[in-house]
C-alpha cells in the first residue's frame, strides 16, 4: 500500500498492466453466488453469480434500471440503508461471507469502499473531508499520522498538486472534476481492498473525465475496481472484464476485449453497438 | 434498410450510414468483377474499344474506394461503433483494399490487351484465359454474394475454394508452343493476374466471415477452421 | 340594500359587456380574409377587456362617491344646525347628528324630536335621495361610455391581450401594497405613539429603568417608574426556559423522525406533534395554570425548593412544549434536506448512522438548525397569553426561575386592559413596549432568515 507516487508514463503502463494483470494468477476476491436483490415486492437482481478477481477492473454495463448499481451496492451492503431492501444468496469477500450475522458492516465498507456518480464532498474542508474516514476507522495515532495520510491519499489520486496550498479550503469549492478525485481519495484514505465507483464520471467533462480514467488505471495496480458506467468507451478503456447486465440478469462476463469485438451473447450485441430498445 | 442480421439501431441515421457503406461495398465489388471479365474479354478478342473503356472505368473504382474510407472513417469518429458495427467497418475498410486491386488487375490486363491490338499480336494464345477467367470470376461473384447475404456458410466455401488454382496448374502444365517469347511472358502475366483476383475473391470472403462470426480465419489449417466455427459444414 | 342592487347590476352589466366584445370581436375575426388574418388577441380578450372598461371606472367612481357622501352630507347638515339653532361645541354637533341621522333614517330616537332636528333630519333625507339618484345616473353614465369606448376600440391590430395583462398587474400591484401599507401604517403609529409616551417619559428612564411601577394618576402625568428592564428581564427568563425545554426536545424528535422512524411511524407521528402547535394558546395557559404550576410546586415542595404555581419556570416550561413542535417540524425539514448523497458517503466510508448524523448531517443541517431556533425564540418573546396566565404577573427585577415574573407582552395587555385614558402615558408605553417588541423579534427573524436562506444555497 505504499506506492505513493504515481508514475510517469502510464499511458504505457497501463496497457502493460492490463495485459499482464489478465494473465496475473486470477485470485478471486468477492464472489457472488445466486444473490437476489428486492425493494419491497419487486425484485430487481434475479439470482446473480459472478466472481471478481484480485486487482482487476471489472465494469458493469447495461440499460437503465437493469440492477447494476442495486449489485454493485450488494458488494458492500449499502443496500442495508435502504428502507425495504432485501438480499438474499451468498456473497464472500476474501472467503468470508459478507451477510453473515457476526461481520461488522463498518469493517466492511472501510474494506469496499465505494464513490459515487454525482462528486459528494462533505461541506467540510479538503484536509476534512479526506481526514474523516480515517478519523472514523482510528487509523491515525497522531496528527502528522493523520497529515501523512491526507497527503497520500491526495497524491494517489493525483490531486494533491492541485490542492496542497488550500487544504483548509472547503471541499465543494473544487471543480467537478477535482471533487470526484477527492471523493476518490476520501474513499482510498481508509486503505481499502476494492472501489466500487458508480458512474463516477457521468457528471465529468471529458478532460476530467480522462483524468479519472486515468486514476482508475493507476489505481487497480493496489485495488480490485468494480465500475457501473453508461459509457460504452469507458468501459472499453479502463476495465479489464466487462459484465453486462439485463434487467436484473447477468448476461455475460467475458474479457473486456472480447465483449466489444466479439460479443457471445445478441442481448449483449444489441446494447453495445446501440441496437436495444 | 434492416439488411443487417443484429437488426436495427436505435439511430436510425447510423443504419443508413452502415448501409451506405455495405452498398457502396457491393457496388465497387461488382464493378470490379465487371472490370476484370471486360478486360479479359479485350484480351481475348482484341478488343480495343472494350480495353479503353475498363481503363476509363477503372477511376470509378478508385473513386468508391475512397468513398468507402471515408465513409468508414466518419462511422468510426462518429458513432464508436462496437462488435458487429465495428467488425464490419474493419472488414469494410479491408475488403475495399482487396476490390481495389482487383481493379488493378483488371487494368492491368485491359492495357496488355491495348498494346496487344497497337503491336498487331495475334489473340489467339490468349483464349486460354478463359479456362482461368471463368472459376475466378465465378469464385468473386459468390464471395460478393456472401457479403451481399451475410451469409458465413457460402463464405467458408468460397475461402476453402482452390480450384482456380488446379485450372492454373493444369494450364501451365500443357503450355502451349508459343513463338513470341514477349507475348509468352505476357501470357503468364495475365494468368498471375486472374490468379490474384481469384486470391482477393478469398480474401474478401474471410473479411466477410470476420464481420459476420467475429471470428479470424486467415492461415488456418482445415481443422481449425471446422473448430473455430462450429455448425459450419467446410467441404 | 339598495347599494347592493347596484353592484349587481353593475356585475350583470358586465357580463353583457364581456359577451358583446368576444360576439364583436369573433364576428371580426371571421370578417378578415384569410390572410390578414384574425385578430390580434383571442376573443376572450376583448370580451373581458370591454368588460373591465365598461365596470373599473364605474366601481371607481361608485366607491369614491360611497365614501364621500356621507361626510358632504353631514357637512351640509351640520352648517344647517349651527345656522338654526346656533354654535356648539363638537361634542353637541355629535350627539346631534346621531339623533338627526337615526331620525332621517327613520330608525326613530328616544325622546321627543324638536322641529330643528326634524328640518335637519328631512333635509338629510332629502340630499340623501338626490345623492343616490345621481350616483345611479353618474355610474350608469360612465359604465355606457366605458362600453361604447372600449366596443369601438376592437379592431383587428388591437392589442387586447396586453392591455389585459397590464390591467391585471396593476390590480396584483395594488392588492399587495395593502399590506405593505398596513405594515408601514401600523409602524407608523406606534412609532406616533411611543413618541408621544416619550414626551412623558424619557427614553433613558424607559430603556435603562429599572423598577416598573406606572402609578395610576388622574391628572395625566406620568407617575412611578416606567423601566422597561424588569420587564425585559422577566421575558428572556420565560424564553430561555422555554427554549430549554423545546430545542432539545424538538431537535431530537426532528432527528428522530428524519434519520430513524420508518416512514409509517413518520406519516402517522408527524402530524400528531404539529396538532401541537394548532392548539390555542389560552388552552396552553389555562394547563400551565392548573396543572403544570400546581405540580412544580408540589414537586418543589417535595424537593425542598420554594417554586411558585405562577412562575417563569411553569410559563416557561408550557411555552416550550408549544414551540417543540415549530422546532421539531422546521427542523426536520433542514435535516432531511440534507442531500441523500452525503449520508451515502458517510456510510460508504464505514461511519454508522449515529455517526453519519452526528459528524455530517448535523454540521451541514446546523446554520438551518439555529434559524429554525431563532424563529422560535422570537415567538417565544412574543407570546402572550400563556404568560399572562402562568407567569405571575411580578414586574421586578432578577433572576430566579421559581418566582414570578412578569413579561413585556403580559405588561402590554395590563396597561391597555381597564379604564384608561388612551392619551395618558399608562397607556401610551403600550405603544413603545410594543414597539420595543417588534424591533427585538423583527431582529431575530431578520437574522433567521438569513440565515435560513443562506443554508439553502449551499446544495445548489
Ligand atoms: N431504492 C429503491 N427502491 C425501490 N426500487 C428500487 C430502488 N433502487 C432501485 N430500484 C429498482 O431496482 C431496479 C434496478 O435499479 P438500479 O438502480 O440498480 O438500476 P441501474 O442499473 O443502476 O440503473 P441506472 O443505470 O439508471 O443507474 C430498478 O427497476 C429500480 O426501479
Ligand atoms: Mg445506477
Amino acid at each position: 500500500m505504499n506506492m505513493a507516487n504515481s508514475q510517469p508514463g502510464s499511458m504505457m503502463t497501463n496497457t502493460l498492466g492490463k495485459a499482464a494483470s489478465q494473465q496475473m494468477s486470477r485470485e478471486v476476491t468477492v464472489s457472488a453466488q445466486d444473490v437476489k436483490v428486492y425493494y419491497g415486492d419487486t425484485q430487481a437482481i434475479k439470482g446473480i453469480n459472478l466472481d471478481i478477481y484480485r486487482n482487476e477492473v471489472i465494469a458493469f454495463i447495461g440499460p437503465s434500471g437493469c440492477g447494476k448499481s442495486t449489485f454493485l451496492r450488494v458488494l458492500n451492503r449499502m443496500n442495508d440503508t435502504i428502507d425495504g431492501c432485501r438480499v438474499e444468496g451468498k456473497v464472500t469477500l476474501d472467503g468470508e461471507d459478507i451477510y453473515d450475522k457476526s461481520l461488522d458492516v463498518v469493517l466492511l465498507r472501510a474494506r469496499v469502499g465505494m464513490v459515487f456518480q454525482k462528486p459528494n464532498p462533505f461541506p467540510k474542508s479538503i484536509f476534512e473531508n479526506i481526514a474523516y474516514g480515517p478519523r472514523l476507522h482510528g487509523l491515525a495515532s497522531s496528527k502528522t499520522d493523520l497529515e501523512g495520510i491526507v497527503e497520500s491519499s491526495l497524491k494517489r489520486a493525483g490531486l494533491w498538486n492541485e490542492v496542497k496550498d488550500r487544504l483548509d479550503q472547503p471541499g465543494t469549492g473544487l471543480s467537478g472534476g477535482q471533487q470526484q478525485r477527492l471523493c476518490i481519495a476520501r474513499t482510498i484514505a481508509v486503505s481499502p481492498e476494492m472501489i466500487l465507483m458508480d458512474e463516477p464520471c457521468s457528471a465529468l467533462d471529458p478532460i476530467a473525465t480522462a483524468k479519472v480514467e486515468e486514476l482508475i488505471s493507476e489505481l487497480s495496480r493496489e485495488y480490485t475496481i468494480a465500475i457501473v458506467t453508461h459509457s460504452m468507451q469507458q468501459a472499453a478503456r479502463v476495465s479489464h472484464r466487462t459484465a453486462y447486465f439485463h434487467l436484473g440478469d447477468l448476461i455475460e462476463v467475458n474479457a473486456t476485449d472480447k465483449v466489444f469485438t466479439q460479443p457471445e451473447h445478441e442481448l449483449t450485441e444489441a446494447y453495445i453497438t446501440g441496437r436495444f430498445g | 434498410m434492416g439488411r443487417f442480421p443484429q437488426g436495427r439501431h436505435s439511430s436510425a441515421q447510423f443504419d443508413d450510414e452502415l448501409n451506405s457503406i455495405h452498398s457502396h461495398l457491393l457496388e465497387m465489388g461488382r464493378l470490379a468483377m465487371q472490370q476484370v471479365q471486360r478486360a479479359t474479354t479485350a484480351l481475348t478478342t482484341g478488343d480495343l474499344t472494350l480495353a479503353s473503356r475498363v481503363l476509363f472505368d477503372e477511376a470509378q473504382v478508385d473513386r468508391l474506394e475512397k468513398i468507402i474510407d471515408e465513409e468508414c472513417a466518419l462511422v468510426l469518429a462518429r458513432r464508436q461503433p462496437a462488435a458487429g458495427d465495428l467488425r464490419m467497418l474493419i472488414a469494410a475498410s479491408k475488403g475495399v483494399a482487396d476490390l481495389e486491386r482487383v481493379g488493378d488487375e483488371a487494368a492491368k490486363l485491359a492495357s496488355m490487351a491495348e498494346d496487344n491490338v497497337r503491336s498487331g499480336t495475334s489473340v489467339a494464345p490468349y483464349t486460354m484465359l478463359h479456362q482461368l477467367s471463368v472459376p475466378v470470376l465465378a469464385l468473386l461473384e459468390r464471395s460478393l454474394e456472401a457479403l451481399s447475404r451475410f451469409d458465413l456458410q457460402l463464405a467458408v466455401e468460397v475461402t476453402v475454394d482452390r480450384r482456380y488454382r488446379d485450372v492454373l496448374g493444369e494450364l501451365l502444365a500443357k503450355w502451349p508452343k508459343v513463338a513470341d517469347r514477349g507475348a509468352m511472358i505476357d501470357l503468364i502475366w495475365a494468368l498471375r493476374s486472374l490468379e490474384r483476383v481469384g486470391d482477393h475473391a478469398r480474401n474478401l470472403s474471410e473479411q466477410a466471415i470476420f464481420c459476420i462470426s467475429g471470428k479470424d480465419i486467415r492461415h488456418l489449417s482445415r481443422d481449425q477452421l471446422m473448430d473455430l466455427l462450429p455448425g459450419v459444414s467446410v467441404p | 340594500m339598495t347599494n347592493w342592487m347596484l353592484v349587481a347590476v353593475l356585475l350583470g352589466v358586465m357580463a353583457v359587456a364581456y359577451h358583446l366584445g368576444l360576439t364583436r370581436s369573433r364576428v371580426m375575426a371571421r370578417a378578415g380574409n384569410a390572410r390578414r388574418a384574425a385578430m390580434h388577441s383571442r376573443p376572450g380578450y376583448y370580451g373581458a377587456l370591454v368588460a373591465l372598461w365598461c365596470g373599473l371606472p364605474a366601481f371607481l367612481v361608485f366607491a369614491v362617491w360611497n365614501i364621500a357622501e356621507p361626510s358632504l352630507i353631514r357637512n351640509a347638515v351640520v352648517t344647517m344646525l349651527s345656522s338654526e339653532a346656533g354654535t356648539m361645541t363638537s361634542q353637541q354637533v355629535g350627539i346631534a347628528m346621531q339623533r338627526i341621522e337615526s331620525i332621517a333614517s327613520g330608525f326613530g330616537v328616544a325622546g321627543d324630536v324638536t322641529p330643528v332636528e326634524a328640518a335637519a333630519a328631512a333635509e338629510m333625507a332629502r340630499l340623501q335621495a338626490i345623492g343616490f339618484y345621481t350616483k345611479i345616473a353618474l355610474v350608469m353614465a360612465i359604465v355606457l361610455g366605458g362600453l361604447v369606448f372600449a366596443y369601438r376600440r376592437i379592431k383587428p391590430d388591437f392589442r387586447a391581450r396586453n392591455h389585459v395583462e397590464q390591467i391585471v398587474r396593476i390590480a396584483m400591484f395594488l392588492a399587495s401594497g395593502v399590506a405593505i401599507l398596513t405594515t408601514v401604517g401600523i409602524v407608523l403609529s406606534m412609532v406616533s405613539e411611543t413618541l408621544r409616551f416619550f414626551s412623558f417619559v424619557s427614553p433613558l428612564d424607559f430603556f435603562f429603568g429599572t423598577v416598573w411601577d406606572p402609578r395610576f394618576s388622574t391628572t395625566g402625568a406620568a407617575g412611578g417608574g416606567y423601566g422597561i428592564l424588569p420587564l425585559l428581564s422577566g421575558t428572556l427568563l420565560v424564553s430561555v426556559v422555554a427554549m430549554t425545554v423545546a430545542v432539545p426536545v424538538g431537535l431530537m424528535t426532528a432527528i428522530f423522525l428524519a434519520e430513524y422512524a420508518t416512514p409509517r411511524f413518520r406519516s402517522i407521528a408527524k402530524p400528531v406533534i404539529e396538532v401541537l402547535a394548532g392548539i390555542p394558546t389560552i388552552v396552553y395557559g389555562v394547563f400551565a395554570l392548573i396543572v403544570v404550576g400546581p405540580f412544580f410546586s408540589s414537586v418543589g415542595a417535595a424537593i425542598g425548593l420554594e417554586i411558585r404555581a405562577t412562575s417563569a419556570l411553569t410559563a416557561g416550561f408550557v411555552m416550550g412544549i408549544m414551540l417543540i413542535p415549530f422546532i421539531s417540524s422546521l427542523s426536520d425539514d433542514i435535516i432531511t434536506q440534507v442531500p441523500r448523497s452525503l449520508r451515502d458517503a458517510s456510510m460508504g466510508l464505514g461511519a454508522t448512522r449515529s455517526e453519519t448524523i452526528r459528524r455530517v448531517v448535523l454540521p451541514a443541517a446546523l446554520p438551518g438548525v439555529v434559524g429554525a431556533v431563532l424563529l422560535a425564540a422570537s415567538r417565544a418573546i412574543g407570546e402572550t397569553m400563556i404568560v399572562v396566565l402562568a407567569a405571575g404577573n411580578s414586574p421586578v427585577l432578577q433572576g430566579n426561575p421559581f418566582e414570578a415574573v412578569s413579561t413585556v407582552t403580559v405588561t402590554i395587555v395590563n396597561q391597555l386592559t381597564g379604564d384608561q385614558d388612551f392619551a395618558s402615558p399608562q397607556s401610551l408605553v403600550a405603544f413603545a413596549l410594543g414597539l420595543t417588541l417588534f424591533v427585538i423579534t423583527l431582529g431575530l427573524n431578520v437574522v433567521a432568515l438569513y440565515i435560513v436562506r443562506k443554508y439553502r444555497e449551499q446544495y445548489d
